[in-house]
């Protein structure tokens, strides 16, 4: 994925700034937003960032799935059977980008909970802060594609 | 996995494709391709509008010379006489996941905000729906003006407003939702997924307030 950002200023490592012409976004810095997975026996590995998150490189078999965001605040999922995160973007056509929230998918018996974990933040529209987590559910797909990772 | 989705547009003059950066409603009077960054400061309703295409820091080139709906064909209809009221994949903006490193976009919508913080809808042209597409997702086998069979992967719509991520009284105010992958791998070896959309402006008239209206068309996926 393209990694340029045309439409932020002021990065800094916890977060950045995107000034519209009635508003400003507070993203998080999405150089550093990663996931981290933990094994049996304790080996653990890290994701990437957001442009490529290195999800679908990981092995099936961890125990715990958490985000870790550029604020500091780190997100601990609870177990479920599989998980597939889905990063939320949009891309403008002038080649601005925004990247709103990791919906994370929760393989239940009978349906998915979704874990939307929100990752920017404006001054006019937003009820929900970055960091914040928003559960909601939906029913099972049809299929599961390799992107879904299991636990052990 | 990670998508990488580039956005693109075709012109006859040279002809190539190229990167776009910006689309440009501005004077039909003026030079194609010209300078990027030429603007004519017409008022509302005076002069017909042109649609333009802009490559950064380069050229940007007329693909319309006034606003006109589309009618209700895509490809096979590329051709550079029909291209003030058609809608095909040379006339419109091309989103596509590139080869590298392949992949799927989910939940793909395409709408329109006011600034590049793509948050709000405060703008005089998506407010008063004035802000129109014409869009289809498919992939096809073959050149892609001339292609030997096409797929559709979201059905197309004509001239609908966009405005923001929202559905008001059963009406999605964007185009969406549906999945695109890079589909040149075996068995098939398509082209594509494209997802190729089509922008003009609605009733500019001389009622609209002078000055210049800012806005961004985007595209919302989701990847892994």
């Amino acid at each position: 994925m393209d990694k340029k950002l045309p439409n932020f200023e002021h990065m800094t490592a916890q977060d950045g700034k995107v000034y519209g012409t009635y508003d400003t976004v507070t993203s998080v810095n999405p150089y550093n937003c990663y996931f981290m997975v933990k094994y049996p026996g304790g080996r653990i590995i890290k994701g990437n960032n957001l442009f490529e998150t290195g999800w679908d490189n990981i092995p099936n078999g961890f125990t715990e799935l958490s985000y870790v965001l550029s604020t500091g605040k780190v997100i601990v999922l609870p177990k479920f059977k599989a998980y597939l995160p889905l990063v939320e973007c949009s891309l403008g056509v002038d080649g601005s980008r925004i990247f709103h929230s990791i919906n994370v998918k929760c393989l239940e018996p009978n349906s998915l909970q979704v874990w939307k974990i929100i990752l920017k933040q404006d001054n006019l529209n937003s009820r929900f802060k970055i960091g914040d987590v928003l559960l909601g559910r939906e029913p099972l797909p049809k299929h599961l594609n390799k992107s879904w990772k299991y636990t052990s | 996995m990670a998508v990488t989705i580039t956005t693109s547009f075709y012109e006859y003059d040279t002809p190539d494709w190229h990167d776009l950066s910006t689309v440009v409603f501005t004077s039909p009077n003026i030079t194609s391709p010209n300078t990027a960054g030429t603007r004519s400061h017409i008022l509302p309703g005076e002069l017909s509008l042109a649609t333009w295409y802009e490559i950064t820091a380069d050229n940007m080139y007329n693909i319309f010379y006034e606003q006109v709906a589309s009618v209700e064909s895509y490809y096979p209809a590329v051709d550079p006489v029909t291209t003030v009221s058609g809608f095909d994949i040379r006339n419109s903006i091309k989103f596509e996941i590139s080869a590298d490193p392949g992949g799927e976009s989910y939940n793909n919508r395409v709408t329109a905000w006011d600034s590049v913080t793509h948050s709000t809808t405060s703008n005089y042209l998506i407010t008063n729906d004035m802000v129109k597409i014409s869009a289809v997702a498919y992939n096809y086998y073959g050149a892609e003006a001339t292609p030997s069979g096409i797929v559709e992967v979201h059905p197309p719509a004509y001239n609908k407003v966009i405005k923001g991520n929202t559905t008001v009284s059963g009406v999605d105010n964007y185009y969406g939702d549906f999945d695109m992958e890079y589909a040149n791998v075996a068995p098939d070896f398509k082209n594509g997924d494209v997802l190729i959309v089509r922008p003009w402006l609605y009733n500019i008239n001389a009622s609209v307030p002078y000055g210049v209206h800012d806005f961004v068309i985007t595209l919302h996926y989701s990847y892994t």
